[in-house]
């Protein structure tokens, strides 16, 4: 909201610049978003009086003049037709910079040097008017700085007003605030009129018959009034806040609504059919007019504001264009109501129009303040646009609305705030507020009905701790630390998941899990969720896994000449039932190991991938698990070449080659390799304390074997044979070499396999490994025909 | 010259073109070895009658560590050589292994999370996926509250909602009825916002709690001055502002004095000399009779913080989707 510094002026007297009023404000919770200076600056122009006007040598319609400035007098050129001895004008001299930009300097015309400038009301930016100079009144002292010939300089404060505080959306509201917090007392100006009309009642009457959406309508009737400009005052009040000047009765219920923030309307008492006023609501899909000559579908809960045949007014949003005030009205019929701040806001929401008045009656305004409101309205209408004030008001009640009592007991507000603040001035707090105090323990409030946010105590509370000063407030210097703790095992493993991926070379990447349509189609993905209101059809659908958000990511990349990279993301997937889970998943793409540079490039591969997630479990203490190879029939979001990886009969999760149909939905025809793995498993299986184990003291023996087996048989089946043939002795089994060549023969490969012996009761003998190698030989001749290379 | 002095000079001349350890080594057998010239007169020895011995024996052994004397200072000649005249190009790029990064997102958040832990927070998380009530009534959020609104807030149906802070989670902390609570919740928030330079409809929370017997708006001045000097530095100062919350009373915004110019004033800050952190504020009485705490008994405060916010100010990156684009040019810059 914004509000005026030279308003606030007006209606408390205070010593605050706008600076130091902005800062109050702000530390009182009104914050200030901006303080800006209303008008042009007219810095260095001041006030001169033309001494004389003669023709300039060379030049027709420009004179040369003579302006004495006080301290100096100057020549300056002028081309105004209207520039005469004898004037008081506005002076720039040399080096002044205008309000449009320009900065003036000595300049020589058709042969004369000009010293400064006369300015013209538009040069200044104080108005359009650029017909000629312009003259000052009489009373303009020489070389008195121009922006005190015009009084003050206003500022504009533009607050952040919370949303439990309509009551501060005016100026007697803020007037009130600063008040309390400079401690000055504070009297909202009233105003006393003098009824000089008809009876009201011969005049007009007010229904309502939706008491819970209108508590109360109250009117006032004033006749014979001059629709008119307003007075220049009233036109800067309202135009430092923004408000264009429209005629003398509309801006006076604007400038009413400003200051006390109530919202007022004026109809033409003779636009409205049978005089009289009926609060009711609207009927199904009835169109209405407003104001800014839309015409709007109502519904039937909608309040409309009618005549004795049809609608004026949606109440508390925006008056009918047909019974506007215009430069013909001579009767008016003044409107000050409360309505229901829920049905309003509602009402707003659902025509999509919201205005001054709706956005203070749906925040809350005050029930009891709407004939305060109509006395200063009709005063200033009576004092600046004539007319006749009929003699009482149409005020319809049906809901009352009393102040009520709330206690505060001190020693809680000591318990709150941890600091304890004098019965006297907690008292003084809240009556600086508006509320009537007795009682000291517990101090008893009664609340004016403008606050309707405070009804408990701890809402006082807040009101003297804040008055007091949060930062009057001590900064407690120690913590009183709880011994019973929960360690967060879930969080703190997802961290170590974190960490062991990073260092495999992994950066992590953090996507939005609002995905589109489209990119949530990945085969054997289950079913996404869509918003019900999404901001964005690509931002529709939660993601019901992780790596569409990391192709995305690795596109990305690609496209900006990236060669080779590995990234993950650890985070929560979303599923059809409204579960949720936490999945780790990463991509390996491109150039394999970059910092390698004169080991030659190549492409990252299966077993790239593969020894990445080894190396994973094993950092998880998972590596004891088995996994379990198979190729999925038909091919999903991976190509056939997929693993899954089992533990203790779970699904751990999937790595392998992702399929090239699920990289084109993002465009991507490299081969990417990437892993999914659910984390909660994962967590389940990995053991959570490790335990020393002893290793052998004797030494170890070693045997190289190459075995020649047929292309079918696989590395895992012949380790598997040798571990189980090898005897407890037989400790590591490892693949070192894999051949092939012509005299092996097509469909044949060497597997070379180191095997280490080693017992942790005795140094073994050369004999001893023999017999094993025997017993695996055998074995795996039995099992797969694999035969020693010779 | 003795046949012993001519042996020397010989070896002498030998020596003098040695400059390989390999040639060195030839050299010492020849006059060393098992079949060398100096092992050869040493086995002329036995033959010689007892009188000579001894003299021609002491005469042996001073040339034989003369030469063995001379071998060593070549080696170490030799080697000295070697160390200073380098074979590789020293200004080759070494081989890397790669490494990667943690998200700039998450190291803040871990930095976060380390000094609650240090004073004694625990660390909690929930669902994503909230009902109004968690999100929204149990934090007393009222009905007529903007926050509700479809325009602020992403609905999946009437009543399921995606949390719009991670505040829902104290609530089911404190349900579980053990107190004292003392809690942060890290996570992932979503607000119907338009991506903007400043905005993305999801972004991260640290919302703290604190409820125990005696906890006053002192505690919460105290605990949040600790937690920013630790992440800002122990200069830093705070600032607390009245404000409005559904879910604390009395509220409070917090400003950190600037980091950067220490609170003088600078492009960071707008020149304020502050910077807005979060809301806090003492924790409503509502909300604690709603999970069936003593609000007379039992007081607590709470506070929240934006993970983003934090990320942006303290790398300077202006651009909050720049985190989620995930560019490794971006991202490799975060060690």
């Amino acid at each position: 909201m914004r509000v005026s510094y030279l308003w606030l002026k007006d209606l408390l007297d205070f010593s605050l610049s706008p600076e130091e009023l902005a800062h109050e404000l702000t530390m009182v919770g009104s914050e200030v978003e901006s303080l800006t200076p209303v008008g042009p600056d007219l810095t260095g122009v001041i006030v001169g009086y033309v001494l004389e006007v003669n023709k300039h040598p060379n030049a027709d319609k420009l004179s040369l003049c003579k302006v004495d400035l006080g301290a100096e007098i100057k020549e300056v050129i002028c081309g105004a037709p209207n520039v005469a001895a004898g004037q008081k004008i506005a002076f720039a001299g040399i080096g002044v910079t205008l309000p449009n930009g320009l900065t003036l300097d000595a300049r020589k015309i058709r042969g004369v040097t000009s010293t400064g400038m006369i300015c013209s009301a538009r040069e200044l930016q104080l108005n359009e008017d650029h017909t000629g100079i312009m003259v000052l009144r009489e009373d303009a002292l020489i070389g008195q700085p121009l922006q005190d010939y015009f009084g003050t300089r206003d500022y504009c404060l533009e607050l952040e007003i919370t949303l439990n505080r309509p009551d501060c959306l005016s100026h007697v509201g803020i007037a009130r605030e600063i008040a309390a917090a400079l401690k000055l007392e504070f009297t909202p100006p009233s105003y006393t009129i003098a009824e000089t009309g008809p009876p009201i009642e011969t005049l007009t009457s007010v229904e309502i018959e939706e008491p819970d959406l209108c508590p109360r309508y109250s009117a006032r009737v004033i006749q014979g009034v001059k629709v008119g400009p307003s007075p220049a005052w009233m036109v800067k009040r309202l135009e430092a806040v923004g408000l264009r000047s429209i005629n003398n009765v509309v801006d006076i219920t604007n400038f009413v609504m400003m200051q006390m923030g109530h919202p007022m309307h004026a109809f033409d008492y003779h636009h409205l059919e049978e005089h009289r006023v009926v609060v009711k609501c609207a009927e199904p899909q009835e169109k209405f007019v407003t104001l800014d000559e839309v015409e709007r579908q109502l519904d039937s809960r909608m309040l409309l504001i009618c005549d004795g045949k049809q609608g004026v007014a949606i109440a508390g949003v925006m008056g009918g264009l047909k019974s506007e005030i215009t430069d013909a009205t001579v009767d008016l019929l003044l409107e000050s109501a409360y309505f229901d701040p829920v049905n309003t806001r509602r009402t707003s929401n659902f025509l999509n129009l919201t205005t001054d008045s709706s956005k203070r009656f749906e925040r809350g305004a005050d029930p009891n303040a709407t004939v305060r409101a109509l006395d200063m309205a009709a005063a200033l209408i009576v004092k600046y646009a004539g007319g006749k004030v009929a003699s009482g008001v149409a005020d319809a009640y049906p809901r009352k609305f009393e102040p009520w009592n709330v206690e505060l007991r001190p020693a809680r507000v000591t318990a709150i705030v941890g600091i304890e603040i004098p019965t006297a001035e907690l008292q003084d707090h809240l009556r600086r507020l508006g509320c009537q105090i007795e009682g000291s323990d517990p101090i008893q409030a009664t609340i004016p009905t403008f606050r309707f946010d405070l009804e408990r105590e701890i809402d006082l509370i807040e009101e003297v701790a804040r008055l007091h000063g949060y930062n009057q407030v001590p900064t407690a210097d120690r913590a009183n630390v709880a011994l019973d703790v929960v360690a967060a095992a879930q969080e703190t493993f997802e961290e170590k998941v974190c960490n062991a991926l990073v260092r495999l070379g992994f950066n992590q990447v953090k996507t939005s899990p609002l995905i589109a349509k489209s990119e949530t189609l990945l085969r054997d993905y289950p079913e996404a969720l869509k918003l019900r209101n999404p901001g964005s059809e690509d931002m529709a659908y939660l993601c019901n896994g992780l790596l569409p958000g990391l192709l995305k990511v690795a596109a990305h990349n690609l496209n900006r000449d990236n060669r080779g990279f590995r990234i993950f993301e650890s985070g929560r997937v979303f599923h059809k039932d409204f579960s949720e889970k936490e999945v780790v998943a990463g991509l390996m793409v491109g150039v394999q190991d970059l910092g390698n540079w004169d080991q030659g490039l190549r492409s990252v591969d299966f077993l790239d991938l593969k020894g990445a997630v080894e190396s994973l479990l094993q950092e998880l203490s998972l590596d004891k698990q088995v996994f379990v190879y198979y190729t999925i029939e038909g091919a999903g979001r991976f190509t056939a070449d997929v693993v899954t990886v089992m533990a203790s009969e779970r699904q751990i999760g999937l790595f392998g080659q992702l399929h090239p149909k699920a990289t084109a939905i993002f465009d991507i025809d490299v081969p990417i390799f990437g892993f999914e793995f659910d984390v909660a498993v994962l967590q389940g299986q990995s053991e959570q304390r490790i335990s020393y184990k002893p290793f052998s003291s004797f030494p170890a023996l070693q045997r190289d074997l190459a075995f020649v087996v047929a292309e079918s048989v696989t590395t895992g089946q012949m380790s598997g044979a040798i571990i189980n043939a090898g005897g407890e002795d037989l400790i590591r089994c490892e693949l070192f070499d894999v051949y092939r060549s012509d005299q092996l023969g097509a469909d044949k490969k060497s597997l070379a396999f180191r095997l280490i012996f080693q017992s942790f009761k005795r140094t073994l003998t050369d004999d001893e490994a023999d017999l094993a190698i025997k017993q695996i030989m055998a074995s795996v001749d039995r099992a797969f025909g694999a035969v020693l290379r010779s | 010259m003795s046949d012993l002095d001519k042996i020397l000079v010989q070896f002498e001349g030998d020596l003098q073109p040695v400059h390989s350890e390999q040639a060195l080594e030839e050299l010492r057998v020849r006059y060393l070895g098992k079949k060398g010239i100096v092992t050869a007169e040493f086995k002329m020895l036995g033959p010689l009658p007892p009188a000579q011995k001894p003299a021609r024996g002491a005469e042996l052994n001073m040339l034989k560590e003369r030469v063995t004397a001379r071998l060593s200072e070549r080696r170490e000649e030799l080697q000295a050589v070697k160390l200073a005249r380098p074979t590789i190009d020293l200004t080759m790029p070494g081989r890397r292994p790669q490494v990667g990064r943690l998200h700039p997102l998450t190291q803040i958040e871990e930095r976060i999370k380390r000094i609650f832990r240090a004073m004694g927070f625990s660390v909690e998380t929930g669902p994503e996926i909230e009902t109004a009530f968690y999100n929204f009534t149990a934090l007393n959020t009222p009905e007529w509250h903007p926050a509700r609104d479809e325009a602020d807030t992403f609905y999946l149906d009437d009543e399921r909602l995606l949390r719009t802070e991670t505040s829902p989670v104290q609530i089911r902390v404190m349900q579980r009825g053990k107190l004292p609570v003392r809690m942060i919740s890290p996570g992932r928030v979503y607000r119907n916002d338009k991506p903007d330079p400043s905005h993305f409809p999801v972004f991260h929370q640290v919302e703290g709690l604190y409820v125990d017997k005696g906890v006053t708006f002192a505690d919460l001045k105290g605990t949040l001055l600790f937690f920013y000097r630790q992440l800002f530095g122990p200069d830093t100062q705070l600032r607390f502002r009245p404000h409005y919350f559904p879910f604390t009373e009395p509220s409070a915004e917090v400003d950190a004095s600037c980091y950067l110019c220490g609170g003088k004033g600078c492009r960071l800050c707008k020149h304020t000399g502050w910077l807005e952190m979060g809301g806090s504020g003492m924790v409503d009485p509502n909300v604690l009779e709603d999970v069936d705490i003593d609000s007379e008994e039992y007081t607590g405060f709470a506070f929240g913080l934006g993970i983003e916010r934090i990320a942006l100010l303290w790398y300077g990156i202006d651009d909050i989707r720049l985190l989620y684009e995930n560019d490794l040019r971006f991202l490799r810059q975060f060690t």
